[in-house]
């Protein structure tokens, strides 16, 4: 007994003792090395430190090697590959078992489901914390325990459920068994849906508590993973009929289950309507004129918090404050602004866009990489715009002339590149291109008497090659990013913002997706496509562009439809939380997507060779290695029990 | 471990006896004292134990056997000590019983296994418990001290888990259920023992699973019912245990427990953990009929179109009175509709007492403010108030007014169901007895001024149950 307790005590310490040294304000508590679990739990300090380990395992919204960088939405330079970075060797397919991980869920956060257990073990009231905050903090233990659970069988596939804190890591490894997937999405599910009756929907005290799991939460991310497992992926997919656990058990279904999507679909219209009842609702901004402003709604949903009136975020991800936002600004704003410059966005997501008259520009490639452009969209990659383009919105930043409080401004500048002109509102406020005025640079070189300053992406130009930090594929990601950053940081109210784990447009895309399958998979397309195009519509409309079925805007025909909602998905939805890797994932598309040619513009040609730089050219090769991430070896070298996902 | 505690505890016993009798140690032949001649062996008919809850009570699960003890001159009397505990309490909470000679052997019952690791020594019933069961053979007479013979032996004994017929969660699962291995179903609105759903099954198995303290039991029928599907029968119902599968560790569904869903289609199931019931209903079973009010605005057939209003999902009515104000839109409630019977909708909310009745609107949502007094002066709500008693308008309190009305409030009790009527809400007309509307000249006639009739609501009343199946509603403070 007493040998089992020391490792408990040294467990707790381990897990415990490299969060608080990363956790200032909590210095001042730091525990004695005399902590163990009962005398943990005695204080209301540590109860507090214990659950904010558990929250830490949050993946972060804003990072440079995260699942965001290895789709094809955000991604460092290329040729970062000759030093080693992880990124450049994931997507170039040079990975194994055993290499560090970018995502490392599997080790981190079955620690924090353990450390989840011991608390629902051992929390209990004390003189400052009353027995109602013990059973809210209990239950955001069970949201978490269920919540990375979710995240463990979207990623790896096949993955244990940890039911209970065990003494030692090793011992718990020893008799963990991988169980059948939709075993384990259906006790999250089960969970995630008992967990939202004991959860808050608001705390009583938002100022602090702000960042807490509610309801919402749980019924977000069990909608998130509902969506996920009625995918092509795992729901009726034989390429991984092999794969089986320690005792045979087949871990995906080989049978496609259309009432999968079914339930996907009441998941995420339980989320919208309860959300929607408690005042959650799509952000939109107006101009000017009180009319809706897509470029500043677009802006500023990712930019401002709740208490700032964005009340379209479900999940934030509150730790994700004023300095990793700023630390993310420095790496995505360019270089001779920031120092950095080097996170940019892919060509794949540039061509994504739809225009601004709500068509689709490219509709696929050739055999050698080169875009099929629609006629009909008014897309073109032949020469440069002859006039500036200006719309009414408060957005100013791309205007040369632009000010806070002006009616209309400019969003194209005479001689910007013809790929770039025409497009919609969220490609602007996604994507920063060569020779784009850039409001930041402005602001930062007006001290060195150099106004109005474009990006200079050329070969030897002020952003570009042959500095390592340059655009990878010709491109920086602006979503994110605040606009007002100018150098060392943010000069307005933008830099205090939040990450973004989940927003109600995800539901809103999510609901139209399932339903739309559902209704093929069971021929009540006519029933449902009012509901369907609803959802949809509503993203399109705050978007600013046209609406399908609205004011002769043709509705597609039902068969093509699907497209159409993995695209808006796509553009709404880029560069956000992972959902552009799982996407690729569950659609069974990243085989296709991730594998091959990767385009960009040609880094290679300077300023006084404009139109060559205007040139897509190949270069990065990618290799998709597997769809699930890989069990990694030292935890297959330590439990027989596990057996490794294909491909690895 | 076990065996050197065994040795280290036999050496001290024998310490013992030899301290006290050392003098006398070298002066005769008293090998017989010792240990060196043990003979008795002790065997126990399990290593391991599984209680199961339906065994025979008086029968025994678990014997320990064993044999004579060395033999001792005339003057020693043997006598057996049995003791069981559990290992990890070495016997310091034992339960012990002196046996005679000629004793060999003792039985336990399930029952008495089950209540010494649960009650007696306050183990899990989740988990298996290790137990020590000792036999000590003394003596007492003699000249010197004689050394026990001392033999121990432990087993694994698994607890069984009572079945309750409760749960925390209900699960539908089996080939039936799609779209999920496991679906959560909830407890309705008007009773937490009522799980409830009304869902789309495939023709197969259901399987309705109860959670319990994290203990999972599946629901048959009791003896002599059957799993085939009944439509609309309340099934009298029992839990089963999962089966564990020889030889692994995983454990199944009971076949029992398997019930027969005939095709594809949608079903009401509806589980009652307080009668211990399972009811499931098919889509065309009447239960599945929703709540229907046909009227005419002002009463007036010919001048409106019939207005028909089904009551459906979550549902805005009006709270007006003492309650909810006088105002003519008084105050809008929202009631919710049963799982297990959409003719029930419950109100849960702000408390409210004093004169009450409810109104449901033929809304256009954008008039409902206006419902009780539109611009055409039409009337188009319902009232939902208390049953007008024909036999009690003489002179019982129900009719104070006389004009057939409660105008100063049905007193009602809280917990307790009252009748209800849906009425015209506003415009008078007579009735007879048996509520038929009659002309005013009919003898007997009551003139009904619906409107004016209340229910006298008592403070603290924060939940309405509306039965408009039975046209009940019971009012309750929760």
């Amino acid at each position: 007994m007493k040998i089992m307790k020391n490792k408990i005590l040294l467990c707790t310490l381990a897990v415990v003792l490299p969060f608080l040294s990363g956790c200032s304000d909590y210095l001042d508590k730091r525990p004695d090395d005399q902590l163990d679990v009962e005398t943990a739990f005695e204080n209301s300090g540590n109860l507090e430190r214990w659950l904010a380990y558990i929250y830490d395992g949050i993946p972060a919204c804003y990072a440079d090697s995260n699942w965001d960088m290895i789709a094809d939405d955000m991604s460092t330079p290329p040729d970062w590959f000759s030093v080693g970075n992880s990124v450049s060797l994931y997507v170039r397919g040079s990975w194994t078992p055993s290499d560090p991980q970018i995502i490392n869920f599997w080790t981190d956060l079955s620690k924090r489901i353990r450390q989840a257990y011991v608390f629902l073990e051992n929390a209990h009231p004390l003189e400052d914390v009353t027995a109602k905050d013990i059973e809210s903090m209990k239950a955001e233990c069970r949201f978490f325990i269920a919540y990375y659970h979710s995240l463990l069988v979207m990623t790896y596939g096949a993955v244990p459920i940890i039911d209970k804190a065990a003494p030692s890591t090793q011992d718990e490894d020893t008799f963990l068994k991988q169980r059948p997937f939709y075993e384990v999405v259906d006790w999250c599910a089960n969970e995630l849906l008992d967990v939202a009756e004991d959860l808050p929907i608001h705390y009583a005290n938002q100022a602090d508590d702000y960042g807490r799991a509610t309801s919402l939460w749980a019924l977000a991310i069990r909608a998130r993973l509902l969506t996920f497992a009625a995918s092509p992926l795992v729901n009726g997919n034989p390429d991984l009929s092999g794969m089986v656990n320690c005792d045979g058990e087949q871990i995906f279904s080989e049978k496609y289950d259309p009432a999968r999507w079914r339930v996907a679909a009441e998941a995420n219209k339980l989320l919208i309507d309860t959300a929607e009842e408690n005042g959650y609702a799509i952000y939109e901004a107006e101009d000017v004129n009180g009319e809706p402003d897509p470029y500043m709604s677009l802006l500023e949903v990712m930019m401002l918090r709740e208490n700032q009136g964005n009340t379209e975020i479900i999940i934030p991800h509150t730790k994700d404050g004023v300095n990793t936002a700023a630390w993310f600004d420095s790496m995505a704003a360019p270089r001779s602004l920031a120092n950095h410059g080097n996170i940019g966005v892919t060509q794949n997501l540039v061509d994504a866009f739809f225009m601004n008259n709500g068509l689709v520009p490219i509709t696929g490639y050739t055999s050698t990489g080169a875009p099929i452009i629609n006629e009909e969209s008014g897309y073109s990659e032949e020469g440069f715009s002859t006039a500036a383009w200006e719309v009414d919105t408060r957005y100013f930043y791309n205007d040369p002339d632009g000010k806070e409080g002006d009616t209309k401004n400019v969003i194209t500048t005479q001689g910007t590149y013809m790929m770039y002109c025409g497009r919609e509102p969220r490609f602007y406020v996604s994507v920063l291109y060569n020779d784009a005025y850039h409001w930041g640079l402005t602001y930062h070189d007006n001290n060195t008497g150099t106004p109005k300053e474009y990006t200079d992406f050329y070969f030897n130009g002020d952003d570009g090659r042959p500095h390592a930090d340059y655009p990878g594929f010709g491109y920086l990601v602006k979503k994110k990013v605040a606009p007002d950053y100018a150098g060392s940081s943010s000069t307005g109210e933008y830099a205090h913002r939040h990450g973004i784990v989940y927003r109600l447009a995800e539901a809103y895309l999510s609901y139209a997706e399932c339903l739309y399958e559902q209704s093929m998979a069971e021929g009540t397309f006519g029933e449902n496509e009012n509901e369907i195009y609803k959802y949809l519509n509503k993203i399109r409309e705050r978007a600013g562009i046209p609406q399908y079925g609205v004011d002769g805007f043709a509705k597609p025909a039902p068969e093509s439809l699907r497209d159409l909602i993995h695209r808006e998905r796509r553009v709404e939805l880029c560069c956000e939380s992972g959902i552009r890797w799982n996407d690729l994932r569950r659609w069974k598309e990243a085989e296709d997507v991730l594998d091959g040619p990767f385009f960009g513009m040609n880094l290679m040609a300077e300023k006084k060779d404009k139109e060559d730089y205007y040139k897509r050219v190949d270069l990065q090769d990618r290799k998709f290695i597997s769809y699930w991430w890989p069990v990694p070896q030292d935890d297959i070298d330590r439990n027989p029990n596990l057996r490794q996902l294909p491909g690895w | 471990m076990k065996k050197i505690l065994l040795y280290l505890s036999a050496f001290a016993l024998a310490a013992a006896g030899l301290s006290s009798c050392a003098d006398d140690y070298d002066e005769y032949d008293n090998s017989y004292l010792l240990d060196n001649d043990e003979t008795m062996t002790l065997t126990a008919s399990a290593t391991t134990l599984e209680l199961k809850e339906d065994t025979p009570a008086d029968e025994p699960v678990l014997t320990f056997t064993w044999t004579d003890a060395r033999q001792m001159p005339d003057d020693y009397i043997i006598s057996y000590i049995a003791e069981l505990d559990l290992a990890v309490n070495e016997f310091t909470t034992s339960v012990r019983e002196t046996l005679n000679e000629g004793d060999y052997s003792i039985s336990y019952t399930t029952e008495q296994l089950q209540n010494l690791i649960i009650d007696t020594w306050g183990q899990s019933n989740s988990v298996a418990s290790t137990l020590s069961f000792r036999v000590i053979a003394k003596w007492e007479g003699g000249s010197k001290y004689a050394m026990p013979e001392v033999r121990t032996v432990d087993i694994d004994v698994r607890p069984y888990r009572p079945l309750v017929f409760d749960a925390d969660n209900v699960y539908l699962e089996g080939s039936s259920v799609t779209g999920t291995t496991s679906q959560r179903i909830s407890t309705t609105v008007e009773d937490e023992n009522i799980y409830a759903s009304y869902l789309q099954l495939a023709a197969g198995e259901l399987v309705i699973r109860l959670e319990y303290n994290d203990v999972s039991q599946y629901i048959a029928p009791e003896e002599g019912q059957t799993t085939d599907f009944q439509d609309g029968e309340a099934v009298p119902a029992r839990v089963l245990a999962p089966v564990e599968v020889e030889g692994s560790d995983k454990a199944e569904v009971p076949v029992e427990a398997k019930w027969s869903i005939p095709q594809d289609g949608k079903y009401r199931v509806v589980v009652d953990l307080e009668e211990k019931t399972l009811t499931m209903y098919s889509e065309s079973h009447p239960i599945n009929e929703e709540f229907t009010v046909t009227w005419y605005p002002n009463d007036d057939h010919e001048k409106y179109e019939e207005i028909t209003t089904t009551l459906s999902g979550d549902r805005v009515i009006y709270l007006r009175g003492d309650s909810g104000g006088w105002k003519k839109e008084g105050k809008a409630i929202t009631i919710v509709q049963s799982l297990a019977d959409p003719m029930i909708f419950v109100y849960s909310g702000d408390a409210f007492n004093g004169r009450t009745d409810f109104a449901l609107v033929n809304f256009s949502e954008a008039e409902f403010n206006d419902y009780n007094k539109p611009s055409d002066g039409v009337n188009n709500s319902y009232e939902i108030g208390p049953a007008l008693d024909p036999d009690a308008w003489d002179g019982d309190g129900q009719d104070k007014d006389g004009n057939g009305s409660i105008g100063n409030g049905a007193v009602v009790t809280l917990g307790s169901w009252s009748k209800n009527q849906f009425r015209h809400g506003s415009g008078t007309w007579y009735e007879d007895k048996e509520g038929n509307i009659v002309d005013e000249n009919t003898e007997g006639a009551k003139k009904i001024d619906p409107k004016g009739s209340y229910w006298q609501v008592p403070s603290g009343t924060n939940y309405v149950t509306f039965d408009f199946r039975n046209l009940l509603i019971k009012f309750e403070s929760r």
